[in-house]
């Protein structure tokens, strides 16, 4: 593998100082996935900057919500995550493998990169990890696409199951950045692709991540993630959805849908979300809100089934968050 | 006490699970100071000429020895197929010329003092190649399917064209199988030392006197001059049963560097090194009076071979003549060239994969008469083997339908498609017949025991983590007389008494008969050495009447007038004796029986129906295999089949870019083998039988714990949805 330094910080300033100046210096955390990316050559990194030394490791709850460090171990396990955000700890306990998820941390799995197959084999074309060598998927085996968001240029899928769920909670990323600090919404982390897909977030380069805020809402507790994949576990989704709702008298007054496995960031299903608020929560709504959520796809050769998946695993969804 | 019989835990357990064992790729630990490592650089086009190699920035590297390519690789000769298995041919073209024939194919091989700067100099080696345009599937290249030149097909046995004329009702479905790998955990690891005297490697193989004998005559050196050993192995599945590249590459670069060398591929490079199941489009009719008794079988398959491989590999349909008592059957298969590497065995290259089909066939059959599936096999059962019209050495498939649905609870079976539930789920119940052929392999053993009274059991065969090491052990400790904790086995090395290959479940059969063999010719020695001895007690007595009881021998009916083995050795000055023995395969040709394993599997599937998502929830799995030797090693075994047949209903499939026929799912996470979430409570019967015609009655389990599997699954999710998915795996959108 291409030879690279290896350095530890100790303090959010000196980490964004190291790696900001340096266009080929790269965080490490859990290094389950940037290891991977190193080794086959997706990212060429020359020096490598640990983290996890950071403070930011805390798990707090409060009456304006959960604060989440970016290196937080186990959140999936917080009692008030469980009972307050349980679509956050489904959606955690449905990524990876335990194995996984005794490394990782929720900065580095909301910065994994894609697992579209023409961008995890280097000597395939990919725009995404090689700007002008064109798309291998566009053409090719795109089961796993995307069918929302894409481009001519990209059509890929973010993997991430927690992004989905935070997407779905209104959670914004606080990051510290040479300029200083700044909050983004987990929804427009990830950019789409357009004509620039190897441009993946919104994050400057150096930009830390060093915690996570979900706000307190109305919706949070009455949540469900659900993820529908080729194997029963260990597997990045053909299509997941994240629900939340907030039904008061019998109607739905606010909802979030999210999906997952379809975009190339967690998409936010807000045709679906007008459908359902304001009506009962019952068979006819999901269904009315499946159909919503599937509307305007753009699906590719392989991927056609996700359309109809969609439509059935957000009225499942939210049939899980039914009295 | 016999050994035979008793779950006794594996011999070799305690070092694997403590990380003592060393497996290949942890060799040598001794004396690896002069070790080097070796990386490939694989082709990333599927067809063409490489136009240049440009190896300046990845010999500047550091640490870097040697590169090697066409241009500056020993030459090699020729393998003749019938040496090795495999892609024999492909030893012309490991790096000896520019053509590209598959993606994956090596085109140089990088080596340094380190992994790391091996790895690295070898993503710095820049090769362009002038591309063709390949065959990337079997469905291109259908119009151009030819028949094998060398293989003929199973005997055909009446008329098929007519039996499906009489027929009451006829079946005609066509069924794709995927290419899969094997995924053994361990990837393909070789070590090799290249001195003037001797070449030794180190290789994970199912076969270690294959690999002496191919690297023998490719580099043109005496078998004699080539020791390999391979002690532990990771799995291996039929995937390192063949001839392939990376011991061939790792040779060469030990020759020329004079440094011991190590390659081990990475898993992306397993896509290609060792070969795949084939590709298989299985057509078949089946002709049924109304009562269900079969008038004919006829199966037309398709199978895809490698662009350069000049004999097509095996012949999937083989086995459909066996398990039904069909008056007419027909089985043919053409190919197809495909710029793949050459398809290999995996746990059972015919019936794995030829039954599938026909399994799949007979539940359709039996929903179209409205028969019980298993019902509809009890009508077709053959007496004898329909194929070559002999009678079964031993037959138990009636006793595992019986005992098999009975622990399964088959009579409870609504068979209404769609009419089972539990909850929100669809429940499904299938079953399917396995059958696989029963032989073994020519084998040496040789058994020694020393003046403390410990024996050891010696091998040229492999463990592939099956349970080899512990039935040799419990075979030879019964034959020689002694406890199990007296006796010690040793495989896996080329100085060692020949073994064959571990491979077409023959290894337990061979092993068990040749120990078996060896340990009685050491009891018989050392009881003529007592009798003919006036210092025993058992000096005049007649060899016959001498017994042997956990290492004491005396003569029947006074077992006060004995001694122990160790006193025999000791009184006489020996340091040891040993003896060996040969097992000698019946040889087919003239065979007055046929010999086969049988079996049942039965399971049961939830299925999701608005999302798709199946699940296995029970399985039970009755076998007739013979004797068991080692209840414990053989349940693991049939449980590692059934989620294995798991994989292939569900989950599995090789995914190839019809563009360029690169494989886009290389890797662990992209294709999919069952998890632990996937795998249910598995139920392993087995139905015992005495087989007269087959030494210890050891039939084999490797490959008859897997067949039927799949196929019994497909069935369960068409009982459970209604729909009948006739191309695996059934992921969720075929079922949306
Ligand atoms: C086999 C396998 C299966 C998986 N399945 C799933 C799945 O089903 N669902 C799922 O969601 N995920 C899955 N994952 C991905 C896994 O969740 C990620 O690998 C993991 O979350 C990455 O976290 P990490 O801390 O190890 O990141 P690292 O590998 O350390 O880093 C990942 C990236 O993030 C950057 N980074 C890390 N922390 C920060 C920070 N605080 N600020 C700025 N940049 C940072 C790094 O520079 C790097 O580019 C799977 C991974 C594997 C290997
Ligand atoms: S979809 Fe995006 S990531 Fe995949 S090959 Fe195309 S450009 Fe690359």
């Amino acid at each position: 593998m291409r030879p690279f330094s290896y350095t530890t910080v100790s303090s959010v300033r000196s980490a964004v100082l190291q790696v900001s100046p340096d266009p080929k210096a790269q965080y490490v955390a859990g290094a389950t996935e940037v290891l991977n990316l190193v080794r086959e050559g997706q990212i060429a990194a020359d020096r490598l900057v640990d983290i996890r030394a950071l403070p930011l490791t805390s798990i707090r709850a409060g009456a304006d919500g959960l604060h989440i460090g970016a290196l937080a171990r186990h959140v999936e396990n917080h009692p008030v995550v469980r009972r307050d955000y349980p679509v956050l700890a489904q959606a955690l306990l449905a990524g990876a493998s335990p194995q996984v998820r005794n490394m990782f941390t929720p900065g580095g799995n909301l910065l994994q990169r894609t697992r579209c197959s023409y961008y995890r084999d280097v000597s395939f074309a990919c725009n995404r990890r090689e700007p002008g060598s064109g798309c291998g998927a566009l053409e090719g085996n795109n089961r796993y696409n995307a069918i929302f968001g894409g481009s001519d240029h990209c059509i890929a899928v973010h993997p991430s199951d927690l992004a989905v769920a935070l997407t779905a909670l209104d959670a914004v990323a606080r990051t510290q950045g040479p300029a200083g600090a700044r909050a983004i919404p987990i929804e427009e982390l990830h950019r789409l692709p357009g004509e620039e897909p190897h441009r993946e977030t919104v994050l400057e380069h150096g930009e830390l991540i060093t915690g996570i805020d979900v706000p307190a809402s109305r919706f949070a507790a009455r949540s469900h993630y659900l993820k529908i994949r080729d194997r029963a576990s260990f597997a990045f989704a053909l299509v997941s959805v994240a629900v939340a709702v907030d039904v008061r008298r019998g109607v739905v007054r606010d909802c979030r849908i999210a999906l997952g496995g379809v975009a190339p960031r967690p998409w936010r299903a807000r045709a679906a979300e007008a459908a359902l608020t304001g009506k009962p929560l019952n068979e006819a709504s999901r269904r009315a809100a499946g159909k919503a959520a599937a509307s305007g796809a753009v699906p590719r050769r392989h991927n056609r089934f996700k359309v109809a998946m969609v439509e059935r695993a957000v009225a499942r969804a939210l049939s899980e968050v039914e009295d | 006490m016999s050994a035979v019989g008793q779950p006794l835990a594996r011999v070799e357990g305690r070092l694997k699970v403590t990380g003592a064992a060393r497996y290949t790729a942890d060799l040598p630990q001794d004396d690896g100071k002069d070790l080097v490592h070796a990386v490939a650089v694989c082709a990333t086009v599927a067809k063409g000429r490489i136009t240049s190699i440009d190896a300046r920035q990845a010999r500047a590297a550091g640490g870097v020895l040697e590169l090697i390519t066409h241009r500056n690789a020993p030459r090699l000769r020729p393998v003749p197929a019938q040496e090795v298995f495999g892609p024999a041919h492909e030893t012309l073209l490991v790096l000896q010329d520019d053509r590209v024939h598959y993606s994956g194919q090596p085109v140089a091989v990088v080596v340094a003092d380190t992994l790391e700067n091996a790895t690295h100099a070898a993503s710095l080696v820049r090769v362009e190649y002038a591309a063709e345009r390949p065959v990337a599937t079997l469905f291109e290249g259908i119009d151009d399917a030819f028949d094998s030149p060398r293989h003929a097909p199973p005997a055909t046995v009446g008329d098929a064209d007519r039996g499906l004329a009489e027929a009451a009702v006829v079946i005609d479905r066509t069924y794709t199988t995927p290419a899969q790998h094997h995924h053994p955990m361990e990837t393909m690891a070789t070590t090799v030392r290249w001195t003037a005297e001797e070449v030794t490697v180190h290789v994970s193989t199912q076969t270690i006197s294959m690999i002496r004998d191919g690297l023998a005559t490719t580099f043109g050196l005496r078998p004699e001059q080539v020791r390999v050993v391979s002690e532990f192995l990771g799995g291996g599945f039929g995937g390192k049963g063949a001839w392939c590249w990376p011991s061939v590459v790792t040779a060469m670069a030990a020759r020329l560097t004079g440094r011991q060398v190590r390659l081990v591929t990475t898993r992306r490079q397993m896509f290609a090194a060792t070969g795949q199941r084939p590709h298989s489009v299985q057509r078949v009719r089946l002709g049924a009076r109304r009562d269900g008794v079969l008038t004919a079988i006829a199966q037309d398959c398709v199978g895809d071979t490698s662009a350069f491989y000049d004999t097509p590999p095996f012949f999937i349909g083989a086995a459909t003549p066996v398990p039904y008592a069909a008056p007419n059957i027909r089985t043919t298969q053409r190919f197809v060239r495909v710029n793949c590497q050459t398809p290999v065995p995996m746990r059972s290259p015919v019936e794995g994969v030829g039954l599938v089909s026909i399994e799949s066939a007979m539940d359709e059959l039996a929903a179209e008469l409205g028969v019980d599936p298993l019902e509809l096999r009890r009508r077709n059962y053959a007496e004898r083997d329909p194929n070559s019209g002999l009678p079964w050495s031993s037959n138990g498939l009636l006793e595992c339908y019986e005992r098999g649905a009975r622990r399964f609870g088959w009579p409870e079976r609504n068979p209404k498609p769609r009419s089972m539930r539990d909850g929100r789920y669809l429940v499904g119940w299938g079953m399917a017949t396995a059958v696989r052929h029963a032989g073994s392999d020519p084998t040496s053993a040789l058994v020694r025991l020393g003046a403390d009274g410990r024996a050891v059991v010696q091998i040229g065969s492999q463990d592939l983590g099956t349970g080899t090491f512990t039935i040799m052990t419990q075979v030879a400790a019964d034959a020689l007389g002694v406890p199990v904790a007296m006796m010690r086995a040793e495989l896996g090395d080329t100085d060692l008494p020949n073994g064959g290959g571990s491979f077409g479940s023959h290894t337990a059969a061979s092993v068990a008969a040749a120990a078996r063999l060896a340990g009685e010719a050491l009891r018989a020695k050392v009881i003529r050495i007592a009798v003919a001895d006036d210092g025993s007690p058992l000096s005049g007595a007649s060899p016959d009447d001498v017994l042997v009881d956990d290492g004491y021998l005396f003569v029947r009916g006074d077992r006060s007038r004995g001694e122990r083995y160790a006193q025999i050795l000791r009184r006489n000055r020996l340091q040891a004796v040993d003896a060996t023995g040969e097992h000698t395969p019946p040889p087919r040709e003239g065979a007055t029986v046929a010999r086969w394993a049988f079996g049942a599997d039965f399971t049961e599937v939830k299925v999701d129906p608005e999302l798709g998502t199946v699940r296995v929830t029970r399985h039970v799995k009755a076998i007739e295999a013979g004797r068991i030797i080692n209840p414990r090693t053989a349940r693991s075994q049939v449980i590692g089949g059934v989620v294995m047949g798991i994989g292939q209903a569900l989950t599995e499939a090789t995914e190839v870019d019809r563009r360029d026929a690169r494989i886009t799912n290389a890797s662990f996470w992209g294709y999919h083998v069952p998890v632990n979430a996937d795998v249910p409570d598995i139920d392993a019967i087995f139905v015992e039988r005495d087989d007269p015609h087959i030494p210890g009655s050891v039939k084999g389990l490797g490959e008859i714990a897997t067949i039927g599997t799949a196929p019994a699954i497909a069935n369960a999710v068409f009982h459970a949805t209604g729909k009948r998915v006739r191309d695996l795996p059934i992921t969720p959108d075929k079922l949306l």
